[in-house]
């Protein structure tokens, strides 16, 4: 990689800012085999929860135009298993590691970020206030200016570690949400993650998913998801890591021509395990051919 | 460990053996290089930037040639990607995944099965559970086992690759919906019967849809027959990352995924 996609985010260097979204990426393991994981700014891992999670019961999946929607349910082995199963491996990489956090509770996220305070190998911290997949807690957190900071005060107070936000696109006014995480000391802000959506099975005449609603992505959701980012860095000054739906070189172009600093890529892991690496090349020739030195350069150039 | 391609193919064959039922063939050598029987292949089915569908489609691995550098996969047309998916013209490329998941688990590898001189083995298919069994069936015969297979789909005409596995030597009998009171018109019964009859095997494999293995399972675990299933669920990335084709698992809490810890499993694994 040449120093054209090279970047800096809340004090760590990048290589490239393409990370890969929450949830669509495992901890990397898989796409080792596909390619140098060093070709990523960082891996943003599947949402880690204090204890281990095995998931939501029934269908998990459900296609739709352009879109998916899943009901996972955070199933991941819990902090502990995290720390000592996964992040070796990543660690080994020499990638950088953004760790994603889910808490059924306020003290539960504040608890994941104390233990992951001073972690060898753990870069930051991406809060999850916005998993529509869980009974208690994810989503609800995003949903509101005063959850949302309150969170982030709480997390933000148990570890010295860079944090961005997640947040959630099932709100009203998505700009005055990061405001208000930017004003209790989140340095980035992610979005979005994914967007409330169902299906009704018409033989059965029942919703397809056990817990009626899942997260929809995919390509689907990118005009929303641009028009996020867009609005979102209009509101705050802290960098922000878009997401939704980017599955090409010009998706991801769009996001930071709009203000993103970095760009995650999720559902199209699931249909292209080259899909990062052929963004990473399509964005640095973007660049040359822009006759930009940097990719830095072109952050928000949209919005002139 | 068999190492995953992503590789672009090209399409040199399509038959249609029933009006819904069909047969691609793909000439992709590094992913027919590695592949196993029961193993399967993630086939993008539209066209190649096209978000229509989204998602590749999982097949079940229907002939292999490794050396010859092909496979086929055999299905029904149920929705879009297995309609675009016959409609490929053949000369045109295909992009596909693959070889994922675990396949079947042969008699010499397998602890479950008792010592028995010759092995007897039994395949149990309903409908496009056949899809696997071929290249199952050649790895068996060539092992010098006895084959059986009992074969159930709702028209005889349905009855897709009977011919062919006839011909590899395999006892094969079958029931369909149409042949009703003759004999049992399902797998299932047919299954019971052979067993009733005094049939003895060592070890049995099936593929279908979820009630059906259900029944076999049930069939297999009074008459202590150890059981191998092919399963299916919703799937998207067939890599494991994206943790969608669950499946309950029989003995701890939790979950297995069909594309990593499967497609074909040990019936006592998994709750069904
Ligand atoms: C490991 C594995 C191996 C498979 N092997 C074969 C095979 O060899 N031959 C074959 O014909 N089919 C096989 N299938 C099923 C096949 O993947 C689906 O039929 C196909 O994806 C349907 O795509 P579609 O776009 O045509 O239909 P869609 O429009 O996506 O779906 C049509 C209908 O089929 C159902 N369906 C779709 N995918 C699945 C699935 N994965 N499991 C259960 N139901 C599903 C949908 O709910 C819907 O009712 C396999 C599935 C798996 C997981
Ligand atoms: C299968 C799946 C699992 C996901 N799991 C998580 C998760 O654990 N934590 C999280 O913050 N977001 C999760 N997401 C949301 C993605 O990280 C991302 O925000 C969203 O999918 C939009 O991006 P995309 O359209 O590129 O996928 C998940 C998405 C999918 C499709």
């Amino acid at each position: 990689m040449s120093e054209k996609l090279t970047t800096a985010l809340c004090g760590m260097s990048l290589s490239s800012p393409v990370l890969s979204a929450s949830g669509c990426y495992g901890y990397g393991r898989e796409f080792d085999k596909f390619y140098d994981l060093r070709l990523l700014g960082a891996v943003v891992v599947k949402g880690i929860t204090l204890r281990p999670r095995h998931g939501n019961a029934g269908r998990r999946l459900v296609e739709t135009p352009a879109g998916l929607i899943n009901s996972i349910g955070l199933e991941n082995p819990g902090v502990e298993g995290f720390i000592a199963e996964e992040l070796p491996f990543l660690r080994e990489k020499g990638v950088p590691v953004i760790v994603n956090i889910s808490g059924n509770t306020a003290e539960e996220y504040s608890e994941l970020a104390r233990r992951l305070d001073g972690v060898p190998g753990v870069s930051m911290l991406e809060v999850n206030i916005s998993c529509p997949n869980v009974k208690q807690g994810g989503m609800a957190f995003g949903a509101t200016c005063e959850s949302a900071a309150g969170v982030t005060r709480l997390v933000r107070r148990h570890t010295a570690l860079p944090l961005t936000v997640k947040l959630s696109p099932n709100v009203t006014d998505i700009a005055s949400i990061a405001k208000s995480v930017e004003e209790e000391g989140a340095d980035c802000i992610s979005l979005i993650n994914t967007l409330l959506g169902m299906a009704i099975d018409v033989d059965t005449k029942r919703p397809v998913l056990n817990n009626t609603f899942g997260g929809l992505s995919g390509p689907a959701v990118k005009p929303i998801a641009l028009r996020m980012v867009w609005q979102v860095a209009g509101a705050v000054s802290v960098p922000i890591i878009g997401m939704g739906g980017i599955s090409s070189w010009q998706d991801a172009a769009e996001f930071i021509l709009a203000g993103a600093l970095c760009v995650a890529v999720g559902t199209a892991n699931l249909l292209n395990p080259y899909a990062i690496p052929e963004i990473c090349i399509g964005l640095e020739e973007y660049v040359t051919r822009q006759g930009a030195s940097s990719i830095r350069e072109l952050v928000g150039s949209a919005r002139a | 460990m068999v190492s995953i391609k992503f590789e672009q193919g090209t399409v040199i064959a399509q038959e249609t053996l029933t009006p819904s039922i069909f047969r691609t063939t793909i000439h992709a050598p590094n992913i027919a290089a590695e592949a196993l029987p029961g193993q399967f292949v993630n086939i993008k089915c539209g066209a190649p930037a096209s978000y229509d569908p989204l998602l590749l489609r999982p097949f079940s691995f229907n002939r292999i040639d490794s050396e010859g550098g092909t496979f086929s996969v055999l299905y029904r047309v149920v929705g879009r990607g297995t309609e675009l998916l016959r409609h490929i013209r053949v000369g045109d490329k295909l992009t596909a995944l693959g070889p994922l998941g675990k396949g079947f688990v042969l008699p010499e590898q397998s602890k479950q099965m008792g010592p028995a001189a010759k092995p007897s083995v039994l395949l149990v298919a309903g409908g496009m559970g056949i899809a696997p069994f071929y290249p199952l069936a050649t790895a068996l015969v060539t092992h010098g086992l006895e084959v059986s297979l009992l074969y159930g789909a709702r028209l005889s005409s349905d009855l897709a690759d009977k011919t062919e596995l006839k011909a590899l030597g395999l006892r094969v009998l079958c029931c369909t919906e149409e042949q009703r009171g003759e004999c049992p018109s399902l797998v299932t019964d047919l299954l019971q019967a052979t067993i009733d009859a005094g049939d003895r095997f060592d070890l049995a494999y099936a593929c279908g849809p979820r009630g059906m293995l259900s029944a076999v399972k049930r069939v297999c675990k009074d008459s202590e027959l150890p059981l191998q299933l092919s399963l299916e669920e919703h799937m998207a990335c067939g890599l494991g990352v994206c943790l969608g084709c669950s499946c309950e698992r029989a003995s701890d809490e939790g979950y297995w995924h069909v594309c990593t810890d499967g497609p074909v499993v040990w019936a006592e694994e998994v709750k069904l």
